[in-house]
């Protein structure tokens, strides 16, 4: 028999290789970009060729006449006005940095570089994020009648999500989530004319797929985005009593909708995803009303 | 490198949910003990009033039980007597009388029971309850298991007792009779000692209290 355990193992095994794809893409440009294009718009240079002359008085390549002509001052390489740079310009044209100039500068210049880095993709037209993934970990205490039947806190489950930003503090998206509780017992059970003795074990799964709503209080952006959401659809139940050679089972679809209030941590390596909702289906047939109160710890990729 | 840092992470957050999860898993029935399950089903209270029994009678044996027409698989009856003392002991502290009605009463006809019980061992890969099984041999009893309301299932060498009342049957050319009570004590023989069984039969008469013998013995 699979268990819900195995189902999870493959799921997640299947989600891996995806997960990995998704943080591999590069959120910068590649870093050879720089070399193959010319200097970056950014770079801290002197604006006029006063200015550089005032900055490098010994350097002869401030002289040069590529040098003094005036060049687009965003172009202006910042290996002109560096004092260990006195070699290699005049071996080269001061435009065009050479590597052996690059090491002499990077030492004293290395946060600029990565500041610089930074603001090349900042001036680079970037794509929107407007695509939210959400992979959670779904821990789960049932409430209600649902606890009647089972009162015993669930460690196993898990959520996927979509979200698509339609404006940036009001995202809609689609999500399946899964949690089971399993809760063992030994004894007499009567079930009408049918009693059981022995090892008994209840099996509770609520899947839930519904549509998302969510509201950002803070927009995208920030280190921490915190939200409110509702999703609102369908679930389907399925309670379980298991013996070793009989069971009962009865399932059901219900409409159910579950309030939902978390935070997002975005500006660090795994953005992180922390959540809780209620979750309410309404009674279905013989089936009666479920609540599930949802603790979810997971991940959230923006693209 | 960052982003190698980062894919590192969220590959380790996921293998360590995983771990996580399958730490908190285990096999639900793993051991001898958690296969044994005692089943007792009843007849409606609306339908059958078991106050009416008063007399039994029960064959000397224990039945393979296996589709009518086929070869029943070999089960071991190694504890047949013990079974059937039990049963009979069982029976007897709840103040039913065995009685035979083949017996010959010195002339007299016989006493026929009020019900009758037959002890059987599921001869069989998987034994559904369900369908129409024979007891004994071409002179024996034919006995109709309806749908239960729920799913039973009964693996070999797993114990049956079955109750009929002989006033209740199914019209045909064959008398063929609807159990009004039914214990299954699930695959006893297949781990361990006739214990185990005893301890079964025991826990299906415990577990269903309604089977008392009336005074009068009339239904």
């Amino acid at each position: 028999m699979t268990t819900f355990l195995q189902r999870i193992l493959m799921t997640i095994t299947l989600l891996l290789p995806c997960a990995a794809l998704m943080a591999q893409q590069p959120e910068t440009p590649p870093a050879t970009a720089p070399e193959s294009t010319p200097a970056p718009a950014t770079e801290p240079t002197p604006a006029t060729p006063e200015e550089i002359a005032a900055t490098t008085p010994e350097t002869p390549a401030a002289t040069t006449p590529e040098e003094t002509e005036p060049p687009p001052p965003s172009t202006e390489p910042v290996p002109a006005v560096e004092p260990q740079s006195d070699v290699a310009p005049a071996l080269e044209p001061s435009t065009e940095p050479t590597p052996a100039e690059k090491p002499t500068t990077d030492k004293k210049d290395a946060p600029a570089d990565k500041k610089d880095d930074s603001e090349e993709a900042a001036a680079t037209p970037e794509k929107p994020k407007r695509s939210l993934f959400v992979v959670t970990w779904n821990l789960a205490a049932p409430l209600g009648t649902t606890r009647t039947f089972i009162d015993k806190f669930s460690f196993e489950g898990v959520g996927f999500e979509y979200r698509f930003q339609i404006r940036p503090d009001i995202s809609v998206g689609l999500l399946f989530a899964w949690n089971t509780f399993e809760q063992e017992a030994a004894g007499t059970f009567n079930y009408g004319n049918v009693a059981v003795s022995g090892k008994r074990v209840r099996l509770f799964d609520a899947m839930p797929l519904c549509a998302s709503f969510h509201y950002n209080v803070i927009r995208e952006g920030k280190k921490v985005v915190p939200f409110v959401g509702l999703d609102v659809g369908t679930m389907f139940t399925s309670r379980v009593a298991d013996f070793a050679w009989w069971y009962r089972k009865k399932t059901a679809w219900h409409f159910s909708f579950a309030p939902e209030i978390g935070l997002r941590l975005t500006k660090i390596a795994v953005p992180l995803y922390a959540s809780v909702k209620f979750n309410y289906a309404v009674k279905s047939g013989d089936m009666p009303q479920q609540t599930i109160l949802n603790f979810n710890l997971g991940i959230a990729w923006s693209r | 490198m960052t982003e190698k840092i980062k894919t590192s992470a969220i590959l380790g957050c996921f293998l360590g949910a995983a771990l996580l999860v399958g730490a908190c898993g285990d096999e639900a029935f793993s051991t001898a003990a958690d296969f044994q399950a005692t089943v007792t089903i009843r007849a409606d209270e609306s339908v059958y009033d078991f106050s009416g029994i008063g007399t039994y009678d029960m064959p000397d044996e224990v039945f393979d039980l296996a589709p009518v027409g086929t070869t029943p698989l070999y089960v071991e009856h190694a504890f047949d007597d013990e079974i059937l003392e039990e049963v009979a002991q069982q029976m007897a502290s709840r103040g039913f009388v065995r009685i035979d009605d083949e017996a010959d009463t010195d002339g007299a006809a016989p006493t026929e029971p009020d019900v009758y019980l037959t002890v059987a061992m599921v001869a069989q890969i998987d034994w559904t309850y369900s369908g129409t099984y024979a007891f004994g041999d071409e002179a024996g009893m034919y006995v109709y298991y309806p749908e239960p309301s729920v799913p039973l299932s009964y693996s070999s060498d797993s114990i049956i007792l079955t109750m009929v009342d002989r006033r209740i049957t199914h019209d045909g050319e064959t008398v063929v009779y609807e159990p009004v009570w039914t214990a299954g004590i699930h695959a006893a023989l297949a781990y361990t000692t006739a214990d185990t069984v005893l301890d079964g039969i025991s826990q299906a008469f415990e577990q269903s209290p309604y089977l008392q013998a009336a005074t009068g013995g009339a239904r």
